[in-house]
């Protein structure tokens, strides 16, 4: 257990002795913010010029339906921030494996009394830590301008729950690719490749029949955290990214058997 | 082998992004696929080829280890989400739970249920996000009821797109096929509750009786679609099963005892005695009567009602509690303060569902008999005052309040319960009219008030509840502050990640120079 503690803690370390964690951390918070202002700012515009015209106000059906704080503001940061996590997640999860392996310290790790599964454990946790506290971080501002809006942050927390598990996903698949990889930049574009083929399936539906279509669309991750933006949680998409994760861990767990058989 | 894999994965890329980009399997997103799936597959057969060591049994073991916990791992992830998904559990954390359904909208399934199947098929594009909260409303429809839910990729059946009229993504055709009768198919091509729930209502045919309205004397017209007219009102109550006949009150010397309520709109000018003769007759033999006075007009109506205890008082209810809302001027258009929520009327309204009324009058009430029993049902709130000259509403200027009024509660709606010779007579009337108007009916909850009044005049209690809004929802579409927003922007929106860029660089540099 206290090498294990040990592991985690020098995994922290690491993880803060590198600019690319603040570098990231920023980079989220970032861009949330400024697409969410970005749309915030549009949309109360357009609201501003129906509601100054002829129109009479906001109480009647005077604002045409598409132009709500869900359609204008929620949908197009999820899309957005989605897209930006598939290109950021790799970076931060390409090292965790490779570096050990490409420096040869992984070795060294299982010398000391730390079975495979527990460091694919420690580097899972402290990944899913930070990936957790970056979402949260890009979580605050939009968080905080919507409770001052009036509106209420639950449906809000609910796209953000979404999008936290869509980042744990891709760093599920980040590590297991890290985890066969001595190349960090092998392991990044190997998550890219990865990641962005399992993001949505919607592409092959014109090569496939309706049946394996829905097949597909149930693989794929981008259905699961969208319907979050519609501001309803279901259990089975939480299981979805969980299987993810286990898969992806049992995998990294594999690595280390291959790596005796593959070299 | 590594060469390969790289080329595989980068023309699969370029495949998918092709076919994204265009919506379909273009030559580019075909080669690239072609060349993609070559050098993926030779790539894994090299990967394959080098670990053919991997079949010695020093390793056979650990390898199969590791692939049992893998296909482990996978299954149960699979089994796990396979049952919670057979369970539905789902938390609905949107706006107003949008994906709750209204008694309303169950209620009118179960009805359509009982008659034979119903079926929604859902047309849609592979790329329309409209579709993932259509087909969640329609899921949770279908695991509520005996609603059998489909989906087609728009395209897919030309045949049924033609016969059904299907011409855009987002679009649903409900089919009901009832015991012994035609199969009758409805077109939703707006699918929100609300819209649905209207076209379950049409194919339920349900049956509320034969309501009069009044014409002749300057009523509010059910059949103008302008903003003052009522045709919204008058689709509104077909959709709930009833049917409307206009009768001109100067020619009416009877109304018949089947005549299920007679509405009154905003008459302008004085109704003939013969028609009031006829109207007090009928509330006499157990009639029922839904009124919608404006300030200022007097049409005899007002006698009437006052004989039933119901003394609509002149002069404009002004409720500083209400802002200029909707082009307003401030005061003049209350909002419901308070509620008789014990009241049928009322049933599912409390404060934060507020009705708008545009420009009203008040009523007194004063029991003709001891065992009539009226109640005021939506009150203006504790501040309002009324000012005894209704053209403020023309000036509009806000009125300012004589210092000798204090301000109290005024009823905006009241209802009138009377036995007479072993029948009941109701009446309900509203101070206002516009609120009933296709210019006001949807606004807030003026909808649910006025249909809930016609279902309980109409004796019909259990078919009062708050309906599905057809359009999004108003808190959906407030605006948020933007210099508060703006403020949280640079506070914590940039402030923060600055902040962070600054201990990275910090860390950055210290790596360098150690």
């Amino acid at each position: 257990m206290t090498a294990f503690r040990a592991l985690l803690k020098k995994e922290l370390a690491t993880l803060f002795a590198s600019p690319l964690a603040y570098l990231a951390l920023t980079l989220v918070m970032l861009v949330t913010a400024l697409i969410f202002f970005d749309h915030l700012r549009i949309y109360n515009q357009i609201l501003f010029l129906y509601a100054s015209s002829q129109m009479g106000g906001f109480e009647s059906d005077t604002i045409p339906d598409h132009i709500n704080v869900r359609d204008s503001v929620f949908f197009p940061v999820l899309e957005t921030l989605g897209i930006t996590l598939i290109a950021l997640i790799p970076v931060i999860t390409m090292r965790v494996f490779a570096e050990e392996r490409a420096r040869g310290t992984d070795e060294l790790l299982l010398t000391l009394q730390l079975s495979p599964g527990q460091i694919v454990l420690a580097k899972f946790t402290v990944t899913f830590g930070f990936v957790l506290l970056m979402m949260a971080g890009s979580f605050v501002y939009p968080a905080m301008a919507t409770v001052e809006g009036g509106i209420g942050a639950e449906h809000l927390l609910a796209v953000f729950v979404g999008l936290s598990l869509h980042a744990l996903g891709l760093a599920s698949l980040g590590l297991a690719c890290s985890a066969f990889s001595s190349s960090q930049l092998v392991a990044a574009v190997a998550s890219w490749a990865v990641g962005f083929v399992l993001w949505d399936f919607a592409w092959a539906g014109a090569f496939v029949g309706e049946g394996f279509g829905r097949f597909l669309d149930a693989v794929s991750m981008h259905p699961r955290y969208g319907s979050f933006a519609e501001g309803v949680v279901r259990l089975e998409h939480i299981a979805y990214f969980a299987g993810l994760a286990l898969v992806a861990a049992a995998l990294a767990r594999l690595s280390f058997d291959w790596r005796r058989v593959a070299g | 082998m590594r060469e390969l894999l790289g080329v595989g994965a980068i023309a699969m890329a370029f495949g998918i992004l092709a076919s994204f980009a265009s919506e379909e399997p273009g030559w580019f997103a075909l080669a690239n696929f072609g060349v993609g799936t070559a050098a993926l597959v030779l790539g894994a057969l090299l990967a394959l080829l080098r670990a053919r060591h991997a079949g010695a049994p020093a390793f056979r073991a650990p390898l199969a280890a590791g692939v049992a916990r893998v296909a482990l791992a996978l299954l149960a992830g699979v089994a796990l989400e396979r049952a919670l998904a057979w369970a539905d559990v789902r938390l609905d954390w949107s706006f107003e739970r949008k994906f709750e359904p209204a008694p309303a909208t169950l209620g009118v399934l179960d009805d359509l249920c009982e008659k034979g199947a119903v079926e929604a098929v859902l047309f849609r594009d592979d790329f329309d996000p409209r579709k993932r909260s259509t087909r969640i409303l329609l899921e949770t429809l279908a695991a509520r009821s005996c609603l059998a839910f489909q989906e087609r990729r728009l395209g897919d059946a030309p045949g049924e797109e033609e016969r059904y009229g299907v011409g855009t993504s987002n679009t649903v055709i409900v089919r009901h096929l009832a015991d012994g009768r035609p199969e009758t198919i409805e077109l939703v091509e707006r699918p929100t509750e609300g819209t649905l729930y209207e076209t379950f209502s049409l194919l339920a045919q349900r049956e509320g009786g034969v309501l009069w309205v009044a014409r002749g004397a300057g009523e509010g017209d059910l059949e103008s679609g302008g903003p003052n007219g009522y045709s919204g009102l008058a689709a509104a109550l077909a959709t709930e099963g009833y049917a409307l006949r206009q009768f001109v009150s100067p020619a009416t010397t009877e109304i018949p005892d089947e005549v299920a309520a007679v509405l009154w709109i905003a008459p302008e000018r004085a109704i003939p005695e013969e028609a009031l003769g006829a109207l007090d007759r009928y509330l006499r033999r157990g009639g029922r009567l839904v009124a919608w006075l404006e300030p200022g007009a007097p049409s005899g109506l007002e006698d009437l009602l006052a004989r039933w205890g119901i003394e609509p008082a002149s002069g404009v209810v002004v409720d500083p509690a209400s802002a200029a809302i909707g082009g307003c001027v401030p005061g003049l258009c209350p909002l419901v303060y308070a509620y008789a929520t014990s009241h049928p009327i009322a049933r599912g309204l409390d404060p934060t569902r507020m009705t708008f009324f545009r420009g009203a009058r008040t009523f007194r009430l004063r029991k003709p008999e001891i065992e009539d029993r009226l109640e005021q049902v939506a009150l203006a709130s504790p501040r309002s005052w009324i000012a005894p000259d209704a053209s403020v509403l023309e000036r509009g200027i806000p009125p300012e309040r004589p210092p000798e009024e204090t301000g109290d509660y005024h009823a905006l709606v009241v209802a009138g319960r009377y036995v007479r010779d072993g029948r009941e007579a109701r009446i309900a009337a509203f101070g206002d009219s516009q609120l009933a108007s296709n210019h006001d009916l949807r606004a807030l909850f003026n909808l649910d008030l006025v249909v809930n009044a016609v279902h309980w005049a109409t004796a019909r209690e259990p078919a009062i509840t708050l309906r599905p809004k057809v359009a999004v929802s108003g808190r959906m579409q407030f605006p948020i502050p933007i210099q508060n927003t703006f403020t949280r922007f640079q506070s914590l929106g940039l402030l923060l990640p600055e902040l962070l860029l600054i201990a990275g660089a910090l860390v950055w540099v210290r790596t360098r120079s150690a």
